[in-house]
């Protein structure tokens, strides 16, 4: 009888300390009361900054190998145009 | 190949465009004539020259950037490449366009001005503020400058290229262009760049009896003396092979503008008064 009494205080007591346990889960004491989205902007906007920097160098880059002296070389074709005193 | 010839900013101007539609070409003209009525010493309403009267005047993005590129030519070539002889040549008779210039210069005499005047340009507040006593002229660069700005918006239609009245921009084909010489025309080949030709063949006037040019030696305020005639330079825009054409031709002599553009590996052509044709700067 006694051990009878026993294990149904022993199974209560499980059942209860389950019980807690999934509560205690459940409540995320690990995360932060913000939420993240919160937090990360000022990182993004920095990053989204140094990208754009990026682009701009790379279009500077882009821009200057474009324009960047041919080969120049005397030919002998007729030519289009003609240079002279500006 | 679409081509457009029209007179511009005190010159001829020739547009060409490998490409179908004409409109880009009617709209590169409109361009240049905007950028004439923005930057010509000539027409007393230009932004140039409301700066030049005012001393000191927030302008518009076309003079800012154009204004720092002629002070950074001048620090990049010593001071050869001069914006403020603007008084200079006004002294030495081109004071007026030089459609309506006399061949026999009849305006006041006077010395020979100072040049290199302090130009402040602050990009953020978009104004230029000049050393009293001195005034800009930006005719030394607007045309290549000027050359460069539309060819690039008609590369958008096609390969294409910009002569300015002599400054010549291309892109995105090999172009044959012309350097008129004492020995006949030369050809250059240019892929992407500029072509810029500086000398005292052309725009030349009489005064006191005396030949006067419009290049003038910032030392001096004078126009230049030299045994150079003409000073063509290939580059990587027509606006810098404007300001190292004008650089080498005020190198004092051919023998002087050939070391340097040899020093420099600055392609040249190279024309001296006795009408020798001297290549340098790696061409052959």
């Amino acid at each position: 009888m006694t051990d009878h009494v026993t294990r149904l205080y022993v199974l209560a007591a499980s059942i209860l300390a389950l019980f807690l346990g999934w509560i205690g889960i459940a409540a995320q004491p690990w995360a932060t009361s913000k939420p993240a989205a919160q937090v990360q902007p000022p990182a993004l906007t920095s990053l989204e900054r140094r990208l754009n920097q990026d682009a701009a160098l790379l279009a500077q880059v882009g821009a200057a190998r474009r324009t960047a002296p041919q080969t120049v070389r005397i030919v002998t074709l007729p030519p289009l145009t003609t240079t002279r005193t500006s | 190949m679409l081509r457009r010839s029209f007179r511009a900013m005190g010159t001829e101007m020739e547009l060409l465009l490998d490409a179908e539609s004409d409109p880009p070409l009617a709209e590169a003209e409109e361009e240049l004539r905007r950028l004439e009525s923005l930057l010509s010493r000539f027409l007393p309403e230009s932004e140039l020259s409301r700066l030049n009267a005012a001393g000191s005047l927030e302008v518009g993005p076309e003079l800012l950037e154009l204004a720092e590129l002629a002070v950074a030519a001048r620090v990049r070539t010593g001071g050869r490449f001069d914006p403020t002889v603007h008084d200079a040549l006004v002294a030495a008779g081109y004071d007026r366009s030089f459609d309506l210039l006399d061949p026999v210069s009849r305006s006041v005499d006077e010395d020979g001005a100072r040049c290199g005047g302090a130009v402040d340009v602050d990009s953020d507040a978009g104004r230029i503020v000049l050393e009293p006593g001195y005034r800009l002229d930006l005719g030394g660069i607007a045309k290549g400058w000027a050359a460069d700005r539309v060819v690039a918006f008609l590369s958008q239609a096609g390969p294409a290229l910009v002569n300015a009245g002599g400054d010549v921009s291309a892109v995105g084909a090999a172009w044959p262009v012309g350097v008129e010489t004492p020995a006949g025309t030369l050809t250059l080949e240019l892929e992407a760049g500029g072509i810029a030709t500086s000398g005292r063949d052309r725009r030349i006037w009489q005064r006191h009896g005396e030949e006067r040019h419009h290049l003038i030696d910032p030392v001096t305020g004078e126009p230049a003396t030299s045994d150079v005639l003409t000073v063509t330079v290939a580059a990587t825009s027509a606006a810098e092979a404007e300001v190292l054409a004008t650089s080498l031709f005020l190198a004092g002599s051919v023998e002087h503008a050939a070391a340097e553009a040899d020093a420099e590996a600055i392609p040249a052509v190279l024309v001296g008064a006795d009408g020798e044709v001297r290549l340098a700067g790696g061409l052959s």
